[in-house]
């Protein structure tokens, strides 16, 4: 019996590890810097257009969708370390969120989640709950409840109405990761859908066929 | 091909600069690991200032310090603001109180502690990132044993971030001249970011495909050792540096269990 059970395990664990060496043709790994260059350009995007979002994470969310959950932690990952290199390194704090929303996005795709408008309402809402609940103790525990400029406002404002420093940190990070992850996610939709089938990766051709 | 002008690195020739850029990594991971576990401010504040040294050893201080001033001064002000000011310490001690405003003590050190701790994380990923050329920290990594893929993925991310810029620029000025209104109503130029968006996507997958080709003709997929075009030495006095690193943190895990 225990023999079968160690047998299933090994099977498993090596059926786990092709599926991730899958994901990781050629393409994708040349699609993983064009993914960290389109969230590095978010940020330009939203100040053209004067809005208020940082629109960091459209690179890693277009990975999940047009490559897969694997090729889109490791975006986000190295996306964050890439900011760091470039004179951002208290952003390194904040790494497991945009893994976090890598592999939300690209197993909601696969499971069909971006396939129209519509249901794109639900990673919307998942991804928005994922990034507070994974940002707002690194906000509590390491930087005492202050981050950029515009949450901690946010924050300061509920603290002065005697709310706990917990409480205001989530309430604060959930508003702006609703507006901007939620945001995001629609964008990363519609921008993968206006692209021509033929120029998509394998998985993106599934999802937006 | 020039490799600095995305990094912020700023070629030199000090000791820093000649150091192996793992060796910065390690040290740089392991000195922000230590602040965050060890509750004293005096030795975030000790560290933050042989920091400080060293920015002025390495001559990268014009660029390092602006950057470290646009994150810090910001991040001063709100955690004196919510921790300092705003939030009731259960120990309602003042430390200063002019007019209405009270800035409690206990507040005050917390703040403190927190400030310094961000600014040694900030300092030293700053020192690391002005000093290490990218291209020397690629073969570092590939010598002790980061796939090749994972660095070339690296490095392509640093070089491609301009020219995406560039594209980006291209391309809002035309949208701009075909009538794309950047001070148009909210919800128009919400729907005006995919505009923006699509045809850099469109553009950037093109060029990941002929990319794509290129890396497998030059054997991007072989297994193997590689040969390098410049050499990172590694001596000794380096490796033995890392160990201490790890030796530090764990020492400050300790501390914190015991005290």
């Amino acid at each position: 019996m225990s023999s079968t059970g160690a047998t299933t395990s090994t099977s498993r664990i090596e059926r786990f590890r092709e599926n991730v060496s899958e994901d990781f043709t050629t393409t994708t790994w040349v699609l993983i810097p064009l993914g960290i260059g389109i969230n590095a350009i978010g940020g330009f995007i939203a100040s053209t257009l004067k809005l208020p979002l940082f629109l960091d994470n459209i690179g890693t969310m277009l990975i999940g969708i047009l490559a897969g959950p694997w090729a889109a932690a490791l975006t986000g990952a190295l996306a964050n370390l890439i900011q760091a290199m470039l004179g951002n390194p208290v952003q390194l704090a904040f790494m497991p969120v945009p893994v976090a929303i890598g592999l939300v996005t690209g197993f909601l795709a696969r499971r069909g989640w971006f396939d129209s408008v519509k249901k794109t309402i639900v990673p919307a809402i998942v991804l928005t709950v994922v990034a507070t609940i994974i940002a707002t103790p690194i906000v509590v525990l390491v930087f005492g409840g202050v981050t950029s400029s515009g949450t901690s406002l946010v924050t300061a404002t509920l603290v002065a109405t005697g709310r706990s420093l917990v409480e205001s940190a989530a309430t604060a990070q959930f508003a702006v990761e609703f507006v901007d992850k939620g945001g995001s996610a629609f964008i990363a939709y519609f921008i993968g859908k206006s692209v021509p089938s033929r120029y998509l990766p394998p998985q993106g051709q599934d999802i937006y066929s | 091909m020039p490799d600095s002008d995305t990094s912020i690195y700023q070629p030199g020739e000090s000791i820093l600069h000649r150091m192996n850029p793992v060796t910065e990594i390690v040290l740089a991971t392991c000195l922000s690991l230590v602040v965050f576990i060890v509750g004293d401010y005096r030795i975030p504040l000790a560290l933050a200032l042989v920091l400080i040294g060293f920015v002025f050893v390495a001559r990268v201080h014009g660029l390092l310090l602006k950057l470290y001033g646009a994150v810090a001064v910001p991040f001063a002000f709100f955690l004196l603001l919510i921790q300092g000011i705003l939030l009731r310490p259960a120990d309602p001690t003042a430390l200063y109180t002019f007019g209405s405003i009270t800035v409690w003590e206990s507040g005050f050190e917390q703040a403190r502690l927190i400030f310094l701790r961000i600014s040694v994380l900030i300092l030293a990923f700053l020192l690391f990132a002005t000093t290490a050329q990218p291209q020397r920290m690629r073969i570092a990594l590939m010598e002790k044993g980061v796939p090749s893929k994972l660095a070339y993925v690296f490095i392509a991310s640093l070089q491609i971030i301009p020219e995406i810029r560039d594209r980006a620029g291209a391309i809002s000025e035309a949208q701009q001249a075909r009538g794309l209104d950047t001070t148009a109503d909210v919800r128009t130029r919400l729907s005006s970011i995919v505009a923006l968006l699509a045809p850099l996507l469109i553009s950037t997958l093109i060029v990941a495909n002929t990319r794509a080709l290129a890396l497998n003709a030059r054997g991007f997929q072989s297994e193997g050792p590689r040969t390098y075009l410049y050499e990172v030495s590694d001596p000794t006095g380096e490796r033995v540096l890392r160990y201490l690193g790890g030796v530090a943190v764990i020492a400050a895990i300790g501390w914190r269990i015991l005290i």
